[in-house]
């Protein structure tokens, strides 16, 4: 409960914007469900042919699973809100159309009886005899296609949409339920408060709700056209995985790029997702930069030759051959910075200390083996603790552990060696040390960003911005700056500032 | 001169004839009955003159004009409707309902504000008690008079009533009953009055059709009927309303008695042909009246229903 306080305390501005694109998306759906759905019970009265087929159709939609309906609308309409506003109206659909038309549908035949007898026209009945009538009907719907859009919302993130999905999505990647938590209080909360907002709604007289209804759809939808319409500056599209690494690097990215061309304006879509679905974006034009790892271009996004994969495991640079490939793919990675964000056998400072420890073969000298507690993966993996076996001759008493666990083992004295990733915060805040993989074990990990030839070529300034940042940040460096984001919940955009004005690549006017 | 005609009327459902070359005409500023059993084909004929229902053959005429070549907006403004669910929307005030037609109309504003207060009044609802209520705050009773206010409020020259008493409790059936009688007498609107009731009928109309699956019996005074009943159906229909008057209670019988001191033994309320029994053996029945006790013997009960329409 504490810790969900402080995560609260620490992250309430990115809850906020997080909330407010949220709100943003709900309301643009819901919008756009009244407009599609209302007219269309009230259309199907006088079509009951029609209206049964059509509550079958809205029915079988709300049945597509959520990921599946966003995985189809990617290929038609790209990332971003536009499939997530899609998929929440499709949800939407049924319990509107289905409350307006039954709820017009079951009005007492004596009123409409009435009111044709009074000369009332067709529209006229519709405003001040139906759909006052059925009101509290249509209400209920709307009321549920609410709870449902905003539950659904969450899934936004998952395609670059945002909203309060990205802090259930950050929580799950780093293993922080508070996150995850915070993320799924703020939604049901908004929940409830919608929902009890529409209740309201049906109290006032229905001039009022309309106007309310009208004003919102304004606003947002107002906003939304004016983003996309209004002619803007030239933005350039900086995105970055989930983390608080991408997220500093991206900072850094922007206040580079916006140093060197002051009319340029740079959008930062940090948490944008998982590898593969920034590489697709970045290849469909949705987003222009991000950055990525050569290790992983090498192992995940193209297929080097089993000569160039040799070479890869016998210790060469990546770079150029990561380069080489991306080029076939018409893409283009600037200069790698200097750390090396690879597996790293770790201990206790103090312990390292002790042992006059700094590399890991140094580690043949206990004659007893250590107790170590590696995560799954790399207790089984080649370039894991099977290559530690192998090229080290180490033997360690190893107990398998949760990824989340490994360092507060280590902390608590549990274990004394234990495996990360070599700019993990967690080496910074409990004092501990990666020790220096001598024999070149682990694959090269190096950060660089990652962009379209054709944006390069028309942007060469861009690059050179970029390409500061070449053999800058060290490990320790990162460490740090992580543990300033994660634990001292700095705001990644301040972290990354300092940094680049310490090493003077940020002019310090402005 | 004839406001509506019906020229050999025929309404068929999938076939089956409702209302069969029904032929009648009403007469300006009549209070018309169509009375008949559920089945008989009334609020077929009713809902036909303002076009809720069109007929399969034949023309209804409203002022000499055929009814399909009348605006049916201009129709349906000229021709009020009340109904047996009543129907006040329950989403407007009483104002509100009775404003309705005269605001279509495009009414100026204190004139509507004005018929409102007005028509409340003709109907015993104290306008500032009652206008700006909503209708289910008011008893049944209540909002059927208030259902008459907006039939009337724009003043057409036809009003068209379908059962619009019969839900409603026997007190306040009679008080709505002589409520009509009185607008009708003071407004001169031509009324088509649909009921089951003959006892209803026969106080109202001043003509009655008589209708039986779908065909008119009979188009008379009351008292023709009464008196030359035109089949057996009819006879035997206006007969079964004879018990109604045995169901009246004693109250209305007071002018007829003798005022007394003694206590009551029957209440005001009790239907008349509880005491036929007491009164049959030769004895006195008193009644406890809030408008003074009285006594009745047999003779004075003959009296009453000598008189009794």
């Amino acid at each position: 409960m504490q810790n969900l306080w402080e995560t609260f305390l620490t992250r309430r501005s990115d809850l906020l914007a997080a909330l407010g694109e949220h709100i943003q998306l709900s309301l643009i759906a819901l919008l756009l469900a009244l407009l599609i759905a209302v007219p269309l019970g009230i259309w199907a009265q006088n079509h009951p042919r029609f209206a049964g087929a059509l509550l079958q159709v809205t029915g079988v939609l709300q049945t597509i699973p959520s990921l599946a309906l966003l995985g189809l609308l990617i290929p038609i309409v790209g990332i971003g809100t536009a499939p997530a506003i899609i998929a929440l109206v499709v949800y939407a659909l049924l319990p509107i159309f289905q409350n307006t038309y039954t709820g017009l549908h079951e009005i007492d035949p004596a009123y409409t009886e009435a009111a044709d007898a009074f000369g009332m026209s067709k529209p006229l009945k519709l405003v001040k005899v139906q759909l006052p009538l059925a009101m509290p009907v249509i209400i209920g719907g709307i009321r549920t296609a609410t709870v449902l859009i905003i539950g659904t919302a969450t899934l936004a993130a998952l395609v670059g949409g945002g909203g309060l999905g990205t802090f259930i999505l950050l929580g799950i990647n780093r293993n922080d339920t508070t996150l995850t938590l915070l993320g799924a209080i703020a939604a049901a909360l908004l929940a409830l408060v919608f929902s009890w907002f529409i209740a309201r709604l049906q109290k006032w007289p229905w001039r009022v709700s309309v106007g309310v209804l009208a004003a919102l759809a304004l606003a947002f939808g107002g906003t939304a056209v004016y983003q996309a319409v209004a002619p803007q500056p030239e933005t350039i599209i900086v995105a970055g995985k989930l983390g608080s690494e991408p997220e500093i690097l991206i900072n850094m990215y922007k206040q580079l790029i916006e140093q060197t061309d002051a009319k340029v304006k740079v959008s930062l879509k940090p948490n944008f997702g998982q590898t593969s679905f920034l590489f697709n974006a970045l290849k469909s034009k949705k987003i222009d930069v991000y950055p990525e790892f050569t290790g992983t271009v090498v192992t995940s996004l193209v297929k080097p030759t089993a000569k160039q994969n040799q070479a890869i495991a016998n210790g060469a640079d990546s770079y150029p051959i990561a380069e080489k490939l991306l080029n076939q793919q018409q893409l283009t990675m600037g200069k790698p910075m200097k750390y090396n964000n690879t597996y790293a056998v770790v201990v206790k400072r103090d312990f390292a200390k002790a042992h006059q420890i700094t590399k890991l073969s140094q580690l043949s000298q206990f004659a007893t083996p250590l107790k170590a507690g590696f995560d799954l993966e790399f207790n089984s993996r080649q370039d894991g603790y099977k290559g530690i076996q192998s090229l080290y001759g180490l033997t360690f008493s190893v107990q398998t552990l949760d990824a989340s666990l490994r360092y507060q083992a280590l902390d608590g004295g549990q274990v004394q060696v234990t495996d990360g990733y070599s700019t993990d915060s967690q080496i910074r805040q409990y004092h501990l040390l990666a020790l220096q993989d001598d024999k070149h074990l682990f694959p090269v990990y190096r950060g660089a960003p990652l962009m379209r030839q054709d944006f390069a070529q028309a942007h060469p300034q861009v690059v050179k911005a970029l390409n500061r940042l070449a053999n800058r940040i060290t490990e320790p460096e990162m460490q740090e700056m992580n543990y300033q984001v994660n634990v001292k919940g700095q705001s990644a955009a301040k972290v990354a500032k300092a940094y680049l004005k310490a090493h003077g690549l940020l002019k310090e006017a402005r | 001169m004839n406001v509506l005609k019906f020229d050999h009327v025929t309404k068929r459902y999938d076939g089956r004839a409702v209302v069969e070359d029904l032929s009648l005409t009403i007469g300006e500023g009549e209070l018309f009955v169509l009375v008949g059993a559920s089945g008989s084909g009334k609020t077929t004929t009713l809902k036909m003159i303002n076009r809720l229902i069109e007929p399969t053959d034949g023309d209804i005429y409203f002022n000499d004009k055929r009814l399909i070549d009348t605006d049916l907006r201009d129709l349906r403004w000229n021709i009020g409707y009340v109904l047996q669910q009543i129907a006040l929307f329950p989403n407007m005030t009483v104002g509100a309902n009775i404003a309705l037609i005269p605001q279509m109309k495009h009414w100026p504003k204190d004139q509507i504000k004005q018929r409102v207060d007005e028509m409340l009044e003709a109907v015993d609802l104290a306008p500032e008690k009652y206008r700006d209520r909503m209708p289910d705050e008011l008893s049944g009773g209540e909002q059927q008079r208030v259902g008459i206010c907006r039939a009337l409020a724009s003043k057409p020259p036809m009003v068209l009533m379908d059962e619009p008493f019969s839900a409603l409790d026997p007190i306040s059936r009679t008080s709505l009953q002589d409520m009509v009688l009185r607008l009708h007498r003071k407004l001169k609107t031509t009324i088509v009055f649909v009921t089951h009731d003959m006892n209803e009928a026969m106080k109202l109309g001043d003509r009655i059709a008589v209708m039986r699956s779908g065909k008119l019996l009979q188009v008379a005074t009351p008292e023709e009927i009464a008196a030359n009943p035109a089949t057996s159906f009819v006879s035997d229909f206006f007969a079964g309303a004879a018990p109604a008057l045995l169901e009246t209670p004693i109250f209305e019988l007071a002018s007829f008695g003798t005022p007394t001191t003694e206590q009551g033994s029957y209440a005001e309320d009790t239907p008349l042909q509880v005491v036929l029994a007491p009164l049959a053996e030769g004895k006195h029945v008193t009644v406890a009246a809030q408008a003074g006790n009285f006594k009745l013997n047999a003779s004075q009960v003959l009296g009453y229903l000598a008189k009794a329409k």
